[in-house]
């Protein structure tokens, strides 16, 4: 992806189109906010939740001093009794996110990071807690969970500043260390969105992925396709080179065309399958899709999801 | 090969031009950035045809094609080893061609063709360099030298007849095809007449004069490449006798090349069915310094049951002629003993002890190679079986006959015995109760007075003419009438018959009208006289029946009933009108031969001649490398064999490109 071309994400969306929008989720909430979601867990206690480390932008009203003097390191308390929903938004940002095709607008990563940065703003909005975590990618820095005013501010700039890179095949434990970091920080009810092409990534992710579908998480796997890969619209002998691993094909896609999408296809649908089994969402959408759409589309998964 | 214009070879370049083209074609490929590469098919069958080249036939014939052009452009040469007969003018000759089919041409100096594949492979290569007028003749000179195609323009029935000659176990006689050779040419009308002699040169006379001395005309020697190491033993006969089995073994010798390499042992070995029966150690002295020897190995009981004598070992640096290494065994082999009964009291005084015709006798088996024995008979037996003894009797001036003689004497000849009689006084002087039936037919008169011999109305051969002025002084009328298959081959100025022949059953019975007494006449001084003694010792030869032969002689019979087996299987039987004989059997190969006549079972075996052991080539004339005839070797120019490949090429391109073909070449592009 080249950045130089790239415009603020800010202006890159119809945010008038989204506004009115609001996290609707069917499922019951595991907390309450503002009449906005039903939790299953009624009244107004304060429990306990565990620690996790301090990342930039949490509420320093909840570091745990006594753990600061213990280990030396900064510790947050958490509350299960916290009523606002997350999102925890994951985006790939590996090298196949950087593909562009001939005629479409952006890259996938851009498209991706426009996708989730719309959804940042639709939770803020309703004053849900947003977290932004990466899997590769370089200069890619996660945005911890918050619902302050500046969250969107720094998600934008994390997504701007992120270059697709890295090989996410043969990095396992990149994948492994983000769903851990996910898993430990969502609260019961989080609405957790994949943001991928979900074609490099490495082996068992799906099974890893689908393993958020727990404790009434919302788990959506959004794939980011270039138009380019849906059709395969070359003509001629073309020497295909992969973006991640050293793979070379050369083929006539005339001659492998209805091979290649219905490969495709059985590719996409054997990643989701895990995901669908344990009650997650899947669903495609293309970068020469309107982003608006792409949005509701999300939104309406996330509703669908029964919890 | 060598090139004429080798620049043109340049051109052969421009065979890479379609390969260079199709790897540019191949590198065009245009490179595509893509994520989901890992879903695409790995390799298809287009990207395959792609790599690969479109049609490899098509680029073939078109990389022959080019190299051909190539190849005719700088004109290529070879090195040939092809006959070439150079021509006075290039006008169209006489040419007799003298192949030399004998035992000693089946040597493999190379290991790899004999002596015979290449000089026949000579032969038709000048047969398809001839000209359609050229007239030619073949000659083969094994042993004796014949006939096998006469003078013609026909060069298919002389590529023919080529192409159809064997090598044979015969012994070699270039002496008497180069004579027939040059009487052919006589005949022949082309003014340009050449002989060309195709041969080993080892015909056993290394030490005679050179081979076409004192002959005139172009002969052309064509000189042949042969090994100097080449040596050989071979079994030339064996014979059985009582519990002995005697075995005739002749070696060539070994060269002084290969002298001082270790002589390998090699074993004499009486085989029954393939069962080694007995067995014995060739003599070293003999494998080294060649010659012949006979050894004979005690079957004992088994001896009735041996059927094949063995040459077994590797001698030296390697036997050349694996053929000769083994013979059949055959039962004790009466051999052509000649009887000689002479007036004792008149032949031994002129003649200094032995009668004339003794000694001329012995001087004729001496130069012909003969294994005939002569014996002098002081008495004349009438048992039948003494008789049998004797294959031909010569009786000089015999005395009338007792009736008891006369009738083992008629049932000897009837068997196919030989008999010359010269009737001189004592033959004319019968007694109460004699007379010389069945030699003659009648009562013999002796005239005295001069006469003379009609020269003119002699067959005896050459020599026929030596009779003349014979001055005889007395002479035997011969009693002419009832004589069966009488032949007149002398007669006397008058008319009666000085020497004539008939058959008595299967006998034959020569009749001389003069006795050999040097008193009488110089009848017996004459060359004539050796003539017909040479005549009758060839008569009793072949009449020897039961005996063997050396390859190349010839059996006759007087029935056309005839079959001959040999251990390959049935060998062919000549019939025709043969000297009055229907059937004639002339041996090629060395061995055993079955014979059947008219139901009359024979056994009859083929030998070959120790004379093709010696393998040391006889000199030629001082003309023999005389280039001005011929060359065995040179540059061909095959540019006219590459045209005609380059349109065959042209041919097939079209055959490929044309649209109903468009399936086949698909097959051979994938």
């Amino acid at each position: 992806m080249s950045h130089a071309k790239q415009q603020p994400l800010l202006h890159q969306i119809d945010w008038r189109a989204v506004h009115s929008l609001r996290l609707q989720a069917r499922a019951v909430a595991d907390g309450v906010y503002a009449g906005m979601h039903h939790s299953h867990r009624r009244g107004a206690g304060v429990e306990f939740g565990g620690y996790r480390e301090y990342v930039v932008g949490d509420d320093m009203r909840w570091i745990d001093r006594r753990a600061l003097m213990r280990h030396n390191r900064l510790m947050v308390r958490l509350f299960e009794t916290e009523t606002d929903r997350q999102l925890q938004l994951i985006v790939d940002a590996t090298s196949s996110m950087s593909f562009t095709g001939k005629h479409a607008p952006a890259s996938k990563f851009y498209y991706a990071s426009l996708i989730a940065a719309a959804l940042c703003r639709v939770a803020l909005w309703a004053g849900d807690p947003v977290a932004l975590r990466y899997i590769g990618g370089n200069n890619a820095r996660p945005v911890a969970l918050g619902a302050s005013r500046d969250t969107f501010e720094r998600v934008v700039n994390s997504l701007e500043n992120t270059v697709a890179q890295g090989d996410a095949s043969v990095g396992e434990q990149a994948i492994e260390r983000t769903m851990q970091a996910v898993a430990r920080e969502a609260r019961r009810g989080a609405t957790i969105v994949l943001l991928s092409d979900l074609l490099d990534l490495a082996a068992q992710s799906e099974h890893r992925f689908a393993a958020l579908c727990v404790r009434r998480h919302v788990v959506v796997a959004a794939q980011v396709l270039d138009r380019e890969e849906l059709t395969l619209p070359y003509e001629g002998t073309q020497r295909f080179t992969s973006l991640e691993g050293n793979l070379t094909v050369e083929t006539n896609p005339n001659e492998v065309r209805q091979h290649y999408q219905s490969a495709l296809d059985d590719w996409t649908n054997d990643w989701t399958a895990p995901l669908i089994a344990r009650g997650g969402k899947a669903l495609r959408t293309v970068t020469d899709q309107d982003p608006v759409q792409t949005v509701l589309g999300i939104v309406n998964a996330v509703s669908k999801v029964s919890v | 090969m060598s090139f004429l214009y080798a620049g043109a070879l340049a051109i052969t370049l421009l065979v890479v031009a379609p390969v260079i083209a199709h790897l540019l074609r191949v590198r065009r490929a245009r490179v595509q950035p893509f994520p989901a590469t890992h879903l695409l098919p790995k390799r298809t069958m287009e990207t395959r045809k792609r790599q690969r080249m479109n049609d490899p036939l098509l680029l073939l014939v078109r990389a022959l094609v080019i190299t051909a052009i190539a190849l005719v452009g700088a004109t290529t040469l070879i090195a040939s080893k092809r006959m070439r007969l150079f021509r006075p003018d290039g006008a169209s000759m006489g040419i007799v061609l003298i192949i030399d089919d004998s035992l000693s041409m089946r040597v493999r100096d190379d290991g790899v063709k004999s002596r015979f594949d290449i000089v026949k492979q000579r032969a038709e290569q000048l047969v398809l360099d001839a000209s359609p007028s050229d007239n030619i003749a073949v000659i083969l000179a094994g042993t004796p030298a014949r006939l096998a195609l006469g003078p013609t323009t026909d060069l298919t029935a002389v590529e023919r007849t080529v192409k159809s000659l064997q090598v044979s176990d015969r012994a070699t006689d270039l002496d008497g095809a180069l004579q027939l050779a040059v009487s052919l040419l006589s005949a022949i009308v082309q003014p340009a007449r050449r002989v060309i002699v195709l041969s080993d040169w080892c015909d056993g006379k290394s030490l005679h004069e050179p081979l076409g001395e004192g002959v005139h005309g172009d002969i052309w020697f064509v000189p042949l490449d042969v090994s100097a190491d080449v040596h050989d033993c071979a079994v030339v006969q064996a014979e059985r006798k009582s519990t002995r089995i005697i075995a005739k073994i002749s070696c060539s010798g070994i060269p002084d090349s290969v002298a001082s390499r270790a002589v390998r042992p090699r074993q004499v070995v009486a085989k029954a069915a393939d069962e080694t029966v007995g067995k014995i150690e060739l003599d070293e002295r003999l494998m080294r310094g060649g010659g012949t020897t006979q050894v004979i190995i005690d079957a004992g009981a088994k001896a009735s049951l041996v059927d094949t004598i063995v040459l077994e070992g590797i001698a030296g640096s390697g036997d050349w002629i694996a053929h000769n290494d083994r013979a059949p065994v055959a039962q004790q082999l009466r051999g052509t003993t000649i009887g000689v009964v002479t007036d004792q009291a008149t032949s031994r005084q002129t003649a200094g002890g032995v009668p004339v015709a003794e000694q001329a006798l012995r001087a004729i088996i001496a130069a012909s190679n003969s294994n005939a024995v002569v014996q002098p008979v002081t008495v004349l037996s009438d048992n039948e079986q003494e008789l049998a003894r004797y294959s031909a009797l010569v009786l000089d001036n015999p005395e009338p006959l007792s009736p008891e003689l006369r009738e083992a004497l008629g049932k000897w000849l009837e068997r196919g015995a030989t008999a010359l009689v010269a009737l001189g006084t004592r033959s004319a002087s019968a007694a109460l109760g004699t007379s010389l039936q069945p030699l003659v037919s009648s009562a013999v008169h002796w005239q005295t007075g001069a006469f003379e011999v009609d020269t003119s109305k002699t067959d005896l051969g050459p020599s026929s003419s030596s009779l003349q002025n014979l001055a005889a002084k007395g002479r035997a009328m011969i009693p002419t009438d009832r004589l069966d298959k009488r032949t007149v081959l002398a007669s006397w100025q008058d008319g009666q018959a000085l020497v004539l022949s008939h058959e008595v059953g299967k006998g034959r019975v020569y009749v001389v009208g003069l006795p050999f007494d040097p008193a009488v006449s110089d009848f017996a001084l004459r060359p004539s006289f050796l003539a017909l003694l040479h005549i009758v010792l060839r008569e009793a030869e072949r009449r020897n029946v039961g005996s063997r032969i050396e390859v190349g002689g010839t059996w006759l019979f007087d029935t056309n009933k005839v079959k001959v087996r040999t251990p390959a299987g049935n060998y062919p039987v000549e019939f025709g009108d043969f000297h009055g004989y229907r059937a004639r059997v002339v041996p090629e190969l060395a061995g055993r031969y079955d014979i059947d006549a008219a139901g009359e079972l024979d056994t009859r075996f083929a030998v070959i001649s120790d004379s093709e052991l010696d393998f040391r080539q006889r000199k030629t004339r001082a003309n023999t490398d005389d280039t001005s005839l011929g060359s065995t070797e040179g540059n061909v120019d095959i540019s006219r064999w590459i045209v005609m490949g380059l349109l065959g090429l042209l041919a097939v391109e079209l055959l490929i490109r044309a649209p109903w073909s468009k399936r086949f070449s698909g097959q051979f592009s994938g």
